[in-house]
């Protein structure tokens, strides 16, 4: 059955074609879910409480629209509420974690908890553990660094340039201009790359040259 | 090998083009080309990390997700879905109902009705209430004379109470077995009648006073 079908289905409020539906789109609303709140927990929540919304609000969905981004925006509104409310609980632990000191004899600060090894490591040859493993690290590392970020620019970097959508796509789920869109990444990476260098220079050395 | 090859010749194709992403200098088409295969290609992300470290969480974008973390993910929406909508009981819902059920719905709203009805007239200030008759009801009759014209004390031109039985007025005679002459005479506060009767050599007053205030 096409997603189309899927669609008209729920809308009359056949449980049936709305689960297969949530198969269908789960794993993308969680993530991003999960790379605005950095948590997975909530953003299992978060995700749950979309898809609730989503069957509430289908029928209003027109045929024709792009129901992705409808779904998108669904998601990162209920995602940036929840933000809002775990707010100062959260910014102040991704703010506790930058201030912890840097790694005595070291010139650098470091980020807390980084494992030089999983630095080192490009995720090349790397065995299925060591590769979930540093992907953990890497998100540890955007949730502490995120929190830098304001809501816009962090929303406009998780959607282009982690979920890997247009920037067509992002202005229409934030209801902004494109060239807008494009101003906020621009801010968030600027200031990704420079807190990555600053507190995470591990991971900003060349690679290792092989040998063969 | 065949792979390897292809993705090498997929890091020639982007390799050109790397500083210039880094710069954010480069049109949406290609800078998508560069940040899609710096997703999947660890080794060009490496490369690039030096100029653009923002790159480092690209590795997210094809993060698989934790073994089991949405296993009956769906099914626990559906549930939810269930329990919501059987929670939820529509307006008129009560017209289906069972019997009893019905009935429990449209006695309730009267007994409220009936209860709010018998407070409001039986509240303070009402005189049927202390067993006083209602307006033009239960009038006994009244043995004095009110002088033609009696008005309150302090209310020039009203008449006495209504709730006071008019009677028609009657020439006194002023012989003994007359009835006695009544006029009011009271105060703001409470109503006071003051009874003469004339003729029959006793002309000491006597005085009625009437206080709503007092309950008893």
């Amino acid at each position: 059955m096409d997603e189309h079908d899927l669609i008209r289905r729920s809308a009359a409020g056949d449980l049936d074609a709305f689960e297969a539906l949530i198969e269908r789109k789960q794993e993308r609303v969680f993530w991003i879910a999960c790379h605005i709140v950095g948590d997975e927990e909530l953003a299992r929540d978060v995700a749950q409480e979309v898809f609730v919304r989503l069957f509430r609000v289908i029928r209003r969905f027109r045929a024709g629209g792009h129901f992705d981004a409808w779904l998108h925006r669904i998601a990162t509104n209920l995602a940036i509420d929840s933000l809002r409310r775990e707010r100062p609980h959260r910014e102040a632990a991704a703010l506790d974690a930058i201030r912890e000191p840097a790694t005595p004899g070291e010139g650098i600060p470091t980020g807390p908890g980084t494992n030089p090894s999983l630095a080192s490591s490009r995720g090349e040859h790397e065995s299925p553990a060591g590769d979930a493993l540093r992907r953990r690290e890497v998100r540890r590392i955007f949730t502490v660094l995120s929190s830098l970020l304001t809501r816009k620019q962090r929303l406009a970097f998780v959607l282009r340039e982690i979920e890997g959508l247009t920037t067509g796509e992002v202005a229409g789920i934030m209801k902004t201009r494109e060239s807008t869109v494009r101003n906020h990444i621009l801010q968030a990476r600027r200031i990704l790359q420079e807190e990555v260098r600053r507190r995470y220079p591990e991971y900003c050395r060349p690679p290792h040259p092989k040998k063969d | 090998m065949k792979e390897q090859g292809m993705k090498r010749d997929a890091c020639r194709e982007v390799e050109p083009l790397l500083s210039s992403c880094a710069a954010g200098a480069l049109d949406e088409p290609s800078e998508r080309r560069v940040l899609d295969h710096l997703s999947v290609c660890a080794v060009c992300r490496a490369a690039q990390m030096e100029r653009d470290p923002s790159v480092l969480f690209l590795e997210l974008r094809r993060t698989p997700l934790t073994d089991g973390l949405l296993d009956g993910f769906a099914v626990g929406v559906r549930r939810r879905l269930e329990s919501e909508a059987r929670s939820r009981v529509p307006v008129f819902g009560w017209i289906t109902a069972p019997g009893s059920r019905r009935l429990a719905y449209v006695a309730a709203p009267l007994m409220t009705l009936l209860l709010l009805g018998t407070l409001v007239l039986m509240r303070p200030g009402r005189p049927w209430r202390r067993g006083a008759p209602a307006p033009g009801q239960g009038a006994v009759g009244w043995p004095f004379v009110v002088p033609q014209g009696s008005t309150r004390p302090g209310n020039p031109g009203v008449q006495a109470p209504g709730s006071l039985p008019l009677v028609p007025l009657a020439p006194s005679t002023g012989g003994p077995g007359s009835p006695p002459l009544m006029e009011e005479v009271g105060s703001p506060g409470a109503r006071v009648y003051r009874f003469t009767i004339e003729g029959g050599g006793d002309e000491t007053p006597i005085y009625f006073v009437v206080d709503e205030s007092i309950d008893i």
